[in-house]
């Protein structure tokens, strides 16, 4: 089973593939629109996110926009 | 009421001097009131990372109004590494390349690091980014941040959120003197005399978060903003007198009660 930290939190993936698509689908994270991802520091595109595999150790960082000055 | 001149900043004209911060708004909807009564065309958003365990919330939608552009920001970031980062993630969040540079590590005065801010401006001026960039209220540096390609400098007018005022002003003045590229005041105004009188100093604009998301009623301060940016650009354009030590009559000094 494939382990990757999330926002540094660490989430094993499920059997149902390691995409960053799937990743999503597994947290029920909707509200995609405004989500952008970095793996190891290496921001992926939208269109992307389907083909992406994800393996052992990876860093994903996911973030979405928020209030602010 | 009279248009000024429109401001030129990267590819965009805005008719509105007044750039606002959406922080610290009690709601979106008072935020989005806000907006539009400040008559503004860029607001500022930040970026965070998503929190895995509670519903996601939108703000974008709260801020999609007619003309209306977004400048995220890449508050939160540390280092040059971690702002191109954060601006590479706002880019594909947001699909703008514009950006505030904000790169301040210390959290009690917030103020920015000239060198990572330096080294930040020169990679993503080369990534294609409109970089606004956040800065000390330092001549030189504002200089070497125009040279670094950024499309604007936004020197402070005193730490962030404390509604001093101009303390700056000095610097700022020499700092508008120099720039070849627009300066927008920013951080620090806290009343919108302050706005004023940044723009009658010839600031190109100015941006307002706190002066007007923490005010009894957010919406009236929006609009007083509003009121006074414009107004202190309209006494800029209409070139204001010079200050003099010795008095200089308004009225005819001949003497006619006796000669």
């Amino acid at each position: 089973m494939t382990r990757i930290l999330l926002n540094d939190e660490e989430i094993s993936l499920n059997r149902g593939g390691a995409t960053v698509e799937a990743l999503l689908k597994q947290l029920s994270i909707n509200d995609l629109e405004r989500i952008a991802v970095a793996v190891n520091d290496n921001v992926l595109r939208r269109s992307d996110w389907a083909s992406y595999q994800l393996e052992e150790n990876d860093r994903v960082l996911m973030i979405a926009p928020i209030q602010g000055g | 009421m009279k248009q000024t001149e429109p401001l030129r900043i990267g590819d965009r004209d805005y008719r509105s001097r007044l750039f606002l911060g959406t922080g610290k708004f009690g709601s979106y909807p008072l935020m989005r009131q806000a907006v539009e009564a400040s008559g503004t065309e860029l607001v500022t958003v930040a970026l965070r990372r998503v929190q895995l365990h509670e519903a996601q919330d939108d703000v974008i939608a709260h801020l999609q109004l007619p003309g209306v552009h977004l400048l995220p920001n890449t508050s939160g970031v540390r280092t040059a590494k971690e702002a191109v980062l954060a601006a590479q993630l706002a880019r594909e969040s947001l699909q703008t390349n514009w950006l505030k540079l904000e790169i301040h590590p210390d959290p009690r005065y917030l103020l920015p690091d000239p060198i990572e801010t330096m080294l930040a401006t020169e990679q993503l001026a080369k990534e294609g980014f409109f970089v606004m960039a956040y800065t000390n209220a330092d001549p030189v540096l504002c200089k070497r941040l125009e040279e670094a390609g950024a499309a604007a400098v936004m020197p402070l007018g005193a730490p962030i959120g404390t509604n001093q005022g101009l303390q700056t002003k000095a610097m700022l003045e020499i700092i508008i003197e120099q720039s070849n590229v627009p300066v927008v005041v920013d951080a620090g105004i806290g009343a919108p005399s302050h706005a004023a009188e940044a723009m009658e100093m010839g600031a190109d604009a100015v941006l307002v978060n706190t002066a007007i998301a923490v005010a009894g009623d957010p919406v009236a301060m929006a609009e007083a903003f509003r009121l006074a940016t414009h107004c202190g650009r309209m006494a800029f354009e209409a070139r204001m007198g010079a200050v003099t030590k010795q008095a200089e009559a308004s009225s005819p000094l001949t003497a006619f009660l006796s000669n």
